[in-house]
């Protein structure tokens, strides 16, 4: 069966649980769909019948995953177990959150699976989520009129509430990107897909890789392959790391890592970068040095005032030794938490500063 | 002139370069963690999401994603795309078209030519940003070249507290502790790294520094071990070479040979001139291919000693000085720069080379009693009046050092004292001063001896003095006949000292000519020796026959 022919690929018309009228297919990269379909899913915009409203379904192409570990010679019966797991965990952690009512992050309203063709080889399981619509935050990085400072930041201080509340529930991200940031006209921003999420006490099969999320985003230990052994040093300051990256991302159009590979000395740099370095701990001063360099980016900010409150912010929260990652008022204390709230703050005042100052 | 030491050893401690320009093999792990291709279709999908969905925002992710992901070739058309929006940030427009033209996305960074530029700008750098420890060992760098001894520790030790236990910072602040003559911080800081036992950079250090702190190595053992369990040629280059030089002073040179053999498939500049060392100072020959060693980036120090012993003292003195240039923390480039520009009779070169030295370390006395040597060798061939009045200071300078606890220093200061007063035209003062000089050399068993001689001789020679004749001979008999009277040195001086009796006028011609000049054989022959005046490997060749 090729892949156009696999039955996640064929939602389209269908109703789903008498409620969901799955109308139309979408590309991952569309207003409103968050992530991409990087983990063998497909994404539809379906209409729940009984207030009318557009929501966004993700479907997981378990038929595609499996054809793909066949053709590559793999263990398919291991592959159907991650596959199973991996749903029921995200599932499992929107259930999570919304019991929680985490609202910076992007609720499932729904789950279930489809059979088709009455065969059960051919079952869809699905997730229905909300439709952002305003898409993701990548179009904030437009100097347009129409794309205002105070609005990234408000987006930022919410992406900060979102990871407050992941953490609060012992669940790291990790994989923060500028696609995962949904932004809603009357919520503002959540956080996206938590297909790479690691709830602390359950390790599920990704928490195991080296690199969790998306190996582009992925702080330096983990680039390096270097062991962090507490949850809290290997998932939570990942979150942060990546937090940095999203904000230089904004305001300068390169991420931390791209602007670290450009600056650091291609025989530091690891090998992922096309360099031979090969050890964390080692290169750690030159990781050190360039990120101090890079950060001269944010000096093309204006007003002058918050280019340096977010250069701090930034140092904060992506510094690449992962033991600096944190407020610097929280994370010498004797039981070092990352005090995200002290960022929120700082988004706050600038918030209000730039009103103040008449700045839009 | 003087460069020898009463014993000519040289300890393997590391080198220590500018942050820059440091190989990165003292940056690599000894085993290198597994870093896999993971998988990932991220560009991919932008790469299709870009088609879909062409904005800034997306475009400006596909670009970085390229650039992370090597491809950077698949996206000049979205590079295009960002250029032409009027929308797009500026710095992402030069990301844009770092990726078209390949024009470095950073701009170039100043660093300082001159000490005093390198101290300004990396103060004004560490003013922001505190913690970056590669700068405070550059600031220390910096701060000891021009001998500012105090603001280069505490330069030192910010950075080192800021990156403890790193391997090249912590073999670097042992290297400046080195510098400074206070040894035992220098071993302290190495024997406390937790990698001590484990990491062959730290360890070769550690013996080294204990052995320059006169303590025997309490890590041989281990070290052995780590050269057995360690594959890795490079990693092993600086220990195999240290344990090497044990075995040598040990005098167990067939050891030392096969671990010096291993130390040179992976060679560092350090290795490279240790093994020069072995090769001058025990019958351990041929260690180094010169051949290799001419490829090398930098290992000027080697170069230097390989020039050295093929009797071509100038490109010896080229490299000395770029060794120089290269190791500003220490003096020791500056005293073999000085006594090459010395056999060379390049006078102002000397000077020159001198007061850098001095600048590092102002107390050194070799290097006083050099740059005296020159000051006054440089007035006489320029034809200056040479007074009381003008030797007052050298006097004094000479008459302090006197009372030095080393005799090797006195030595050395007799023979300024016998240098001073042949230019004075005390001819017999002159005469004694040297003879003393050598003496006390003698009673100690100093090389310097053999330069005292060949010194005094040339002072006999210029000055005319009636035992200049018999010194000749005497001094010839023995050119050839062992110990230091084979060095090269001696071959490429005592010729031009032969051309200097047979002309006693033309001296100063003779003394300052550019040998490397004079390619044809030139040989003379004299009722004991034969000489060979050529630059490439002048030969002396002594006859056994009685007068």
């Amino acid at each position: 069966m090729s892949h156009s022919q696999t039955p996640a690929t064929r939602l389209e018309g269908m109703l789903l649980k008498n409620k969901w009228q799955v109308s139309k297919k979408i590309s991952s990269g569309e207003d409103g769909v968050p992530g991409t379909g990087g983990n063998f899913s497909v994404s539809y915009l379906v209409e729940n019948k009984e207030d009318g409203k557009v929501y966004f379904l993700k479907a997981f192409d378990f038929m595609r995953r499996l054809q793909h570990t066949i053709d590559a010679k793999g263990n398919v019966m291991a592959d159907l177990n991650t596959l199973t797991s991996v749903y029921q965990f995200e599932n499992m952690l929107h259930q999570l959150c919304d019991s929680k009512r985490l609202k910076r992050i992007v609720r499932v309203l729904d789950a279930g699976d489809e059979v088709l063709d009455n065969n059960y080889m051919h079952v869809v399981p699905y997730l229905i989520l909300e439709l952002a619509d305003h898409g993701d935050i990548r179009k904030y990085l437009s100097t347009s009129a129409e794309i205002s400072i105070l609005a990234k930041l408000q987006h930022l201080k919410d992406v900060a509430l979102g990871l407050i509340q992941l953490h609060n529930s012992s669940i790291a991200h990790q994989d923060i990107k500028p696609s995962n940031i949904m932004i809603f006209s009357e919520l503002g921003a959540k956080i996206g897909d938590l297909g790479r999420a690691s709830l602390q006490g359950q390790p599920q099969i990704h928490d195991a890789y080296p690199i969790a999320g998306d190996p582009s985003y992925a702080p330096p230990e983990q680039i390096y392959s270097y062991s962090v052994n507490e949850w809290f040093d290997r998932r939570q300051r990942c979150d942060l790391y990546q937090f940095g990256s999203l904000i230089t991302f904004l305001f300068t159009g390169s991420t931390i890592n791209t602007l670290l590979k450009l600056k650091l000395p291609s025989d530091i740099a690891p090998k992922r970068w096309g360099g031979t370095g090969n050890s964390y701990e080692l290169s750690l001063p030159h990781l050190t040095q360039a990120f101090e360099k890079i950060l001269t980016e944010f000096d093309t900010v204006n007003p002058e005032w918050m280019s340096k409150k977010l250069k701090g912010i930034v140092y904060q929260c992506s510094h690449p030794n992962f033991k600096l990652r944190g407020s610097s008022k929280t994370i010498t204390m004797k039981n070092p938490v990352l005090g995200i709230e002290r960022f929120v703050s700082d988004f706050d005042l600038m918030i209000k500063k730039m009103k103040l100052e008449g700045i839009k | 002139m003087s460069v020898f030491k009463k014993v000519d050893r040289r300890d393997l401690i590391p080198i220590w370069k500018h942050s820059n320009e440091v190989s990165s093999v003292e940056f690599l792990a000894l085993k290198a963690r597994d870093q896999p291709e993971i998988e990932s279709s991220y560009f991919s999908e932008l790469f299709h999401d870009f088609n879909h969905n062409r904005t800034i925002g997306v475009g400006a992710e596909l670009l970085n994603i390229a650039i992370l992901t090597n491809n950077i070739s698949q996206v000049s058309h979205v590079a295009n795309f960002i250029l032409n929006d009027k929308n797009s940030p500026l710095r992402l427009k030069d990301l844009a078209r770092h990726i078209l033209d390949g024009n470095a996305f950073f701009p170039l960074e100043s660093v300082g030519r001159l000490a005093e530029d390198e101290i300004r700008l990396k103060r004004k750098w560490l003013k922001e940003h505190p913690k970056d420890s590669l700068s405070w060992i550059d600031l220390g760098r910096a701060f000891v070249s021009i001998g500012e001894h105090e603001s280069a520790r505490k330069s030192i030790l910010t950075g080192l507290q800021l990156s403890n236990h790193h391997r090249w910072i912590s073999r670097v602040s042992a290297r400046f502790f080195i510098s400074i003559n206070e040894n035992d911080i220098a071993h302290k800081i190495l024997k406390k790294n937790p990698n001590l036992t484990s990491d062959p950079w730290i360890l070769s250090a550690e013996i080294a520094v204990a052995k320059a702190n006169g303590r025997n190595p309490q890590n041989w053992k281990v070290a052995k071990k780590l050269t057995e369990t360690i594959q890795s040629d490079f990693h092993l280059t600086e220990l195999n070479s240290c344990l090497a030089s044990l075995e040598l002073l040990d005098g167990n040179q067939k050891k030392a040979k096969s671990l010096f053999i291993n130390s040179l498939k992976h060679p560092n500049a350090n290795v490279l001139a240790q093994a020069k060392w072995a090769e001058r100072t025990s019958d351990l020959k041929n260690l180094v291919d010169d051949d290799f060693l001419k490829k090398q980036k930098n290992s000027n120090e080697a170069k230097c000693w390989a020039c050295y012993a093929e009797c071509d003292m100038k490109s010896a003195l080229k490299f000395a000085m770029l060794w120089q240039k290269e190791e500003p923390y220490t003096c020791e480039p500056a005293i073999l720069s000085s006594y090459l520009a010395g056999l060379l009779d390049d006078y102002e070169q000397m000077v020159n080379i001198v007061e850098k030295g001095l600048i590092v370390e102002p107390e050194n006395e070799t290097l006083n009693l050099n740059k005296y040597f020159a000051e006054i060798s440089l007035a006489e061939i320029k034809n200056e009046p040479l007074t009381v009045e003008k030797f007052s200071l050298v006097l004094k300078f000479i008459k302090n050092i006197s009372h030095s606890k080393d005799k090797g220093t006195i030595a050395h200061a007799y023979a300024n004292s016998g240098f001073i007063f042949y230019k004075l035209g005390d001819f017999i003062s002159g005469k004694e001063w040297y003879e003393k000089s050598i003496n006390m050399f003698l009673s100690i068993n100093h090389p310097s001896q053999v330069l005292a001689e060949i010194n005094h001789l040339r002072e006999a020679l210029i000055s005319k003095s009636p035992w200049g004749e018999s010194l000749f001979e005497n001094i010839t008999k023995k050119v050839g006949r062992g110990g230091l009277w084979n060095d090269p040195a001696i071959r490429f001086y005592m010729c031009k000292l032969e051309k200097i009796r047979r002309d006693p006028s033309n001296w100063r011609f003779l003394l300052t000519e550019d040998v490397s000049n004079i390619n044809d054989e030139v040989l003379v022959n004299d009722n004991t020796s034969r000489f060979n005046l050529s630059n490439k490997n002048p030969t002396i060749w002594v006859s056994n026959k009685k007068k």
